[in-house]
C-alpha cells in the first residue's frame, strides 16, 4: 500500500519499542472548539464486540494461546494517519482509504470502559451511557432535544435502537422496510388461502371522513379519562398520531425504499444520510448487519472491518454531498472489544472495554482520546477535560462519560439525560 | 364462585390502617374448592394524620371497564357482549368471568406469550436449514421451521397451564411438546407421525428431566459459546425462574485476566468474581451433557460429506442433543461441581427440582405475571404485592390461573385512580392486536411469500411483519417491549383495523345470521337508521366494551361517520370504514 508524506509507517520492532499506551500519540495540540450548537447524531452500530487491536487501538503482536496462532499477519504495520494511530492491512484497503482521506476528521476515543462482557448489558450502556431500561440512546436523544419538526425525529434503520419515553418520536422501517407496505395500502399481497390484501383500503374522502372520526373520538375520550389523560402512555399519543399521518402523507420512503431490500451498510448509510437531509428524519441509527462476534474464527474481523469502512466512507461523502456532514456527528460503536489474547478456537473472547470513533458535526479530528494498557488492553485513566491520558487521575472513560460527552458535543444538556454523570469534554472542548 | 369484598379498618397501637380485601373461591385441579384471601395493605398512618392511601380515595372503574381490561390482560380479547351485560347487571360476576377467562385456551396462549418474551424464544435469528437441496431434505418452510424451534419450550408452559398443573412443571416436566416439524428436526423422542399434530412426547434419550429447561429449544436458542461453558444458561434460567439477575453485573475483568488458566484461578479466588461465580457456575456444569451450540452450517456440512465421517460437531437431521459422555466436562474445564446454590445438585434434573423448592420460584412467578399482566417493569412491582401474590400462588398448588386473577383482580388494578394517582392505562401488545381482530373480525393478518419462505404472520413476526414496529420485541436486538404508542404500531394498527374491517363485512354481509362475526342485523342494502343504529350499539359494545343506547352521543358520531361514506359510496363501504374506525380508535389501543 501506498502512504502520503505526511504518514509514518511504523514497523513491529519500531512499535514495540515505545513505552507506555497509546496516549504518547495524541501529541497534537487539542483545539478548543464551542460546543453549543445543536448537532444531528447518526450511530453507526458495529455490534458483536469488535477487536479493536486491529484498527483503532492497534497492536502489532497479538499473543495466541499455548497453540494460538499469530493472525495479525506480517503486512500489517500501524501507520499514522493525521495523528491517528491505525492498524493498517492490505486485508483491509477500504480502513487505509478511510483514514488517509477522513483522518483529519476523525477522533478516536480508546479505552472505553464496559464494566461488563454480556452482549445486551454493553449494547445497552455503550449506547445510552446508563444501566438504565428506560434510557434512551444518543441519536435519539438528539432527536428529542433538536428535532420536533421532521415526519420521524429519530430514524432506526434496523431495530435495535433504544427510545426509552420518547416512542412517539422515534420508528424503525423494519428488516426488509415491511413499512412500505403499511404506507402503500394498495400493495397487492397474497394471503395463504389464496385471496389477496388488502380487503380494505379507504379512499381519499373515506380516510377524511374515519380521522375525523377518530380524532373527535379521541378528544371525547381524553376528556372522560381526566386526570389518568396526563399519563405517559396517553399524553404521548397525540405525538405519535402526528407522526403516523406524517409518514403517510409523506412519499420520501416510497421514493427511497424498496420492499424486502434489507439494506447493506452501504445502503442504510446512504439512505439514512439522504433522509436526514432531506428533512425527514433528525438524527438516525444504522447497524453494520454483521455479527462481529469472533470466537472462533478472529480472521473475520479483516472482512468486517473491511465492509465497516466501506460503509463509512460511503456515508461521510453522502453526508458530505447532502451538506449535512457539519452539522451532524456520526458515532460509530461496537459493545465491547475483545481479549488481548487468542483463545484455543482461534478467536477471541469478551473484553469489558471499548473504542469509538467520532466524525463529523465540525468536530476538530486527528485526536486520540482514552487509551489501553499495551498488552491487557485496561482503560487507562484520563482527564475528562481533555480526554488525554492522565496517570495521576483517578477517572476512566466510561460508557456514561463518553456518552455523556457526545451528547454534549451535540448541544444536549447531558446531565438531563446522564445525571451524575462525568462528561468527556475532550471531544469538543 | 363468589366473591366477597371488603375493607376493614385495622387500628394497631397508634396506627390506623386500612386494609383491603378480596377473596374468592378457586377451583383447584383434583383437590375441589379452595378458598383464599388476598390482602391489600393499603395505608397505615398515625391517628388524625393524613392518610397516603385510603380506601376512599381508590376510585374503580367502571364494570365494564374493568370487565374489558381483564379480558384484554388474560386473554388478549374483547369480552363478549353477553359478559359485558352480565357485569352490568351484576358487577360482582366479574370474578366468576376472571375465572372462566384464566381457564380458557387464551389464556395459555398468553402464558405463552409471557414466557416468549422473558426467554426471549421467539427471535428473529433462530433458525435451521429447512432445505438442503442436494440432500433432498425438506423439513418444512422457513417459517415452519423457525416456529417449530421457538415453540417447543413455550408448548410447555401452554400446557401446564391449560391443564392447571403446579408452575413448577415448566422446571420439572419429564415431557416436551413437539409438531411434525421439530419431530424431525430432533431425535430421541417417541412423536407419532401417523398421529402427527402437536403432540406431548418424552425425550428417550435418558437426558434429565428439568421441563423447559432440557428443551432443545431452549438450548438452540440460548447456546454456549467458546469459553462460556454454559454459563449464560445458568444466567439465563437464574433470571427467568428466580429473578436473580448476573446479566446486569458489573465483570471487573482487567489486568492479568487474560489469559483462561488467569480467569480460572480469579473465578476460584478473586472476591469479585467468586461472588456471581460461585453460584452461577454449579448450575452451569449440569448443562454440559447438552449440547453447546448447533450452528447451521454443522448440518449443511454433515450433508456434504454425505452424513458419513462426520465430525464431532456435525449432525444430519435428526439431531441429537444429549451427550452423557460430557457430564463431568467441567472437571476438564476447572469448574466447579454441579450443584445448586450450596446444595447437591448431580445434574439439570437436580437443579430443576431444587428450584421447584426454592421460596425464591414462587417469589419469582408472582413478580413475573404480575409484571407482564400490568405491564410494568418487574422492578416496579411493590414488594408487598408480590408476597401477596405468592402466598395466592402457594395457596392454590402453585396454579398460574389462580396468580393471574389474583393478579388483575387487584383492586388497585381495577381503579381509575388510587388516591390522588390516577392508575395507568394498558396498551394493546401485538400479541393481543392479533388475537383481538382474529377474534371480532375473523381475519388472521399472514402473507404466503413462497414455499421455501412459508407463510408468515405479520404480527408475529419481524423479518416482514410488524411485530417489533408495533412495540413487541424480536427477541435478537429488541429485547424489551415499547408500551407507548408509536407511530409505526399506530400505522400497523390502522392496517390492521383496516384489513379486518374489509374481511369481515365482507364475509358477514355474505353469511346467514348463524356465521356472522360483527354485524348481526344489517345487509348490504340496509339504510334504515334504527337498524344501522342498532348495530352501532352492538358494535359499541363488542369492541369498545362499551354499552350505549341507539340515540346516545357515541352512536351519533359513528352514524354520521357511516351516512357519509353510505351517501357516498355504499352501506358496504359505510361499514369497513366504520368498523375499521372503530377497530383503530383509542378504546381499543389503551384499556
Amino acid at each position: 500500500m501506498t502512504t502520503n508524506h505526511n504518514d509514518m509507517c511504523w514497523s513491529r520492532r519500531g512499535f514495540l519499542g515505545l513505552a507506555g499506551g497509546l496516549g504518547a500519540c495524541s501529541l497534537l495540540p487539542t483545539l478548543a472548539w464551542a460546543s453549543g450548537a445543536p448537532k444531528r447524531v447518526l450511530v453507526v452500530r458495529a455490534y458483536g464486540g469488535w477487536d479493536v487491536t486491529f484498527c483503532m487501538d492497534p497492536r502489532l503482536s497479538t499473543p495466541g494461546g499455548p497453540d494460538g496462532p499469530d493472525v495479525t499477519g506480517s503486512d500489517e504495520q500501524v501507520v499514522n494517519y493525521d495523528g491517528l494511530p491505525i492498524m493498517a492491512s492490505t486485508y483491509r484497503p477500504s480502513v487505509h482509504n478511510f483514514f488517509q482521506e477522513h483522518a483529519s476528521e476523525t477522533i478516536v476515543v480508546n479505552g472505553i470502559s464496559v464494566g461488563s462482557i454480556v452482549h445486551g448489558e454493553c449494547r445497552r450502556r455503550i449506547a445510552t451511557g446508563s444501566r438504565l431500561d428506560s434510557a434512551a440512546d444518543m441519536a435519539c436523544l438528539a432527536a428529542v432535544s433538536h428535532g420536533s419538526s421532521e415526519t420521524l425525529p429519530y430514524l432506526d434503520l434496523t431495530g435495535g435502537g433504544r427510545v426509552g419515553p420518547h416512542a412517539a418520536m422515534a420508528g424503525s422501517l423494519g428488516r426488509n422496510n415491511q413499512i412500505l407496505a403499511l404506507l402503500d395500502r394498495t400493495l397487492e399481497v397474497p394471503a395463504p388461502d389464496g385471496t389477496l390484501f388488502p380487503r380494505y383500503t379507504p379512499s381519499t374522502s373515506q380516510r377524511d371522513a374515519l380521522e375525523a372520526y377518530l380524532d373527535q373520538r379521541r378528544s371525547q375520550y381524553t376528556d372522560r379519562l381526566g386526570a389518568r389523560a396526563s399519563s405517559s402512555r396517553v399524553a404521548t399519543l397525540e405525538a405519535a398520531i402526528e407522526r403516523q399521518r406524517a409518514l403517510m402523507e409523506s412519499t420520501v420512503l416510497q421514493d427511497n425504499l424498496s420492499f424486502g431490500q434489507a439494506g447493506t451498510l452501504v445502503e442504510q448509510c446512504e439512505l439514512a444520510a439522504s433522509l436526514m437531509a432531506s428533512g425527514f428524519c433528525h438524527s438516525a441509527s444504522v447497524n453494520s448487519g454483521a455479527n462481529w462476534d469472533t470466537h472462533t474464527d478472529l480472521d473475520q474481523q479483516h472482512l468486517l472491518y473491511e465492509d465497516l469502512f466501506d460503509g463509512l466512507g460511503v456515508l461521510v461523502d453522502t453526508l458530505k454531498g447532502e451538506q449535512i456532514w457539519d452539522e451532524t456527528i456520526v458515532v460509530v460503536i461496537s459493545e465491547m472489544t475483545r481479549t488481548p489474547l487468542i483463545n484455543s478456537d482461534g478467536g477471541k473472547d469478551h473484553w469489558p472495554n471499548t473504542s469509538a470513533l467520532l466524525m463529523g458535526g465540525g468536530l476538530d479530528g486527528g485526536r486520540v482520546l482514552g487509551g489501553s494498557s499495551q498488552d491487557t488492553l485496561d482503560a487507562l485513566p484520563v482527564n475528562l477535560e481533555s480526554g488525554l491520558l492522565d496517570p495521576s487521575s483517578d477517572q476512566l472513560i466510561t460508557y456514561g462519560s463518553f456518552a455523556a460527552g457526545v451528547l454534549h458535543a451535540a448541544g444536549i444538556d447531558a446531565s438531563e439525560y446522564l445525571p451524575g454523570e462525568g462528561v468527556l469534554h475532550g471531544i469538543v472542548d | 364462585m363468589r366473591k366477597f369484598l371488603f375493607q376493614l379498618a385495622v387500628t394497631a397501637g397508634s396506627q390506623r390502617c386500612t386494609v383491603l380485601s378480596w377473596r374468592c373461591r378457586v377451583r383447584v385441579r383434583n383437590h375441589g374448592w379452595l378458598l383464599f384471601v388476598g390482602l391489600s395493605l393499603v395505608a397505615c398512618k398515625p391517628d388524625g394524620s393524613q392518610s397516603k392511601v385510603s380506601s376512599a380515595e381508590l376510585t374503580p372503574l367502571s364494570p365494564e371497564e374493568q370487565l374489558v381490561r381483564v379480558s384484554m390482560a388474560l386473554r388478549g380479547v374483547r369480552p363478549s357482549s353477553a359478559d359485558l351485560a352480565l357485569v352490568q347487571t351484576d358487577p360482582d360476576a366479574l370474578m366468576s368471568l376472571a375465572q372462566a377467562y384464566a381457564e380458557s385456551d387464551d389464556f395459555a396462549t398468553t402464558a405463552e406469550d409471557l414466557f416468549a418474551e422473558v426467554l426471549r424464544m421467539r427471535s428473529i435469528e433462530l433458525q435451521l436449514p429447512n432445505v438442503i437441496g442436494d440432500a433432498g431434505v425438506y423439513i418444512g418452510s422457513q417459517q415452519d421451521v423457525r416456529h417449530a424451534l421457538a415453540e417447543e419450550p413455550l408448548r410447555i408452559v401452554g400446557e401446564v397451564v391449560r391443564q392447571d398443573m403446579p408452575l413448577t412443571t415448566l422446571v420439572t416436566a419429564d415431557w416436551t411438546v413437539l409438531d411434525d416439524v421439530s419431530s424431525e428436526i430432533w431425535s430421541d423422542h417417541d412423536y407419532d407421525p401417523e398421529q402427527g399434530g402437536v403432540q406431548v412426547v418424552s425425550h428417550t434419550d435418558g437426558r434429565p428431566a428439568a421441563g423447559v429447561l432440557s428443551t432443545n429449544g431452549f438450548l438452540l436458542r440460548h447456546e454456549s459459546n467458546g469459553g462460556n461453558f454454559n454459563r449464560g444458561r445458568s444466567s439465563v434460567l437464574s433470571e427467568t425462574f428466580l429473578c436473580d439477575v448476573y446479566s446486569n453485573r458489573d465483570i471487573p475483568i482487567a489486568g492479568a485476566l487474560t489469559d483462561p488458566d488467569a480467569v480460572a484461578a480469579a473465578i476460584n479466588t478473586d472476591p469479585a468474581c467468586v461472588a456471581c461465580h460461585q453460584s452461577v457456575d454449579p448450575i452451569a456444569a449440569t448443562f454440559f451433557p447438552l449440547r453447546n451450540r448447533l450452528d447451521p452450517n454443522q448440518i449443511t456440512g454433515a450433508y456434504d460429506r454425505g452424513c458419513e465421517d462426520l465430525s464431532r460437531s456435525q449432525s444430519c437431521y435428526p439431531v441429537s442433543m444429549y451427550y452423557p459422555e460430557y457430564a463431568n466436562y467441567w472437571q476438564e474445564v476447572d469448574m466447579r461441581a454441579p450443584g445448586y446454590f450450596g446444595a447437591d445438585a448431580a445434574d439439570l434434573q437436580d437443579v430443576g427440582a431444587h428450584i421447584a423448592q426454592d421460596p425464591r420460584f414462587s417469589s419469582c412467578m408472582a413478580r413475573r405475571f404480575a409484571a407482564y399482566l400490568t405491564q410494568r417493569p418487574i422492578e416496579a412491582v411493590p414488594a408487598e404485592e408480590v408476597a401477596a401474590l405468592q402466598q395466592v400462588l402457594l395457596d392454590s398448588q402453585m396454579s398460574a390461573r389462580a396468580l393471574a386473577v389474583a393478579v388483575v383482580t387487584n383492586p388497585s388494578f381495577l381503579a381509575s385512580e388510587v388516591g390522588t394517582e390516577p392508575t395507568e392505562l394498558q396498551i394493546i401488545r401485538p400479541e393481543q392486536l392479533d388475537r383481538m381482530v382474529e377474534d371480532l373480525t375473523g381475519l388472521h393478518l399472514a402473507v404466503a411469500v413462497n414455499d421455501n419462505v412459508g407463510d408468515i404472520p405479520l404480527m408475529a413476526d419481524d423479518v416482514l411483519g410488524f411485530r417489533a414496529m408495533s412495540g413487541g420485541i424480536d427477541g435478537a436486538s429488541v429485547t424489551l417491549p415499547t408500551h407507548q404508542p408509536t407511530p409505526t404500531k399506530l400505522l400497523t394498527i390502522a392496517a390492521l383495523a383496516e384489513e379486518g374491517a374489509g374481511h369481515v363485512v365482507d364475509h358477514d354481509l355474505a353469511a346467514s345470521s348463524g356465521e356472522r362475526r360483527l354485524l348481526m342485523t344489517v345487509d348490504s342494502t340496509t339504510t334504515d337508521e334504527d337498524i344501522v343504529r342498532a348495530e352501532l350499539v352492538h358494535l359499541h359494545g363488542r369492541i369498545f366494551g362499551t354499552i350505549v343506547t341507539p340515540n346516545s352521543p357515541d352512536v351519533d358520531d359513528a352514524l354520521a361517520l357511516w351516512q357519509a361514506v353510505a351517501d357516498a359510496d355504499s352501506p358496504q363501504l359505510a361499514w369497513k370504514t366504520v368498523i375499521a374506525a372503530m377497530l383503530q380508535s383509542p378504546e381499543v389501543l389503551f384499556y
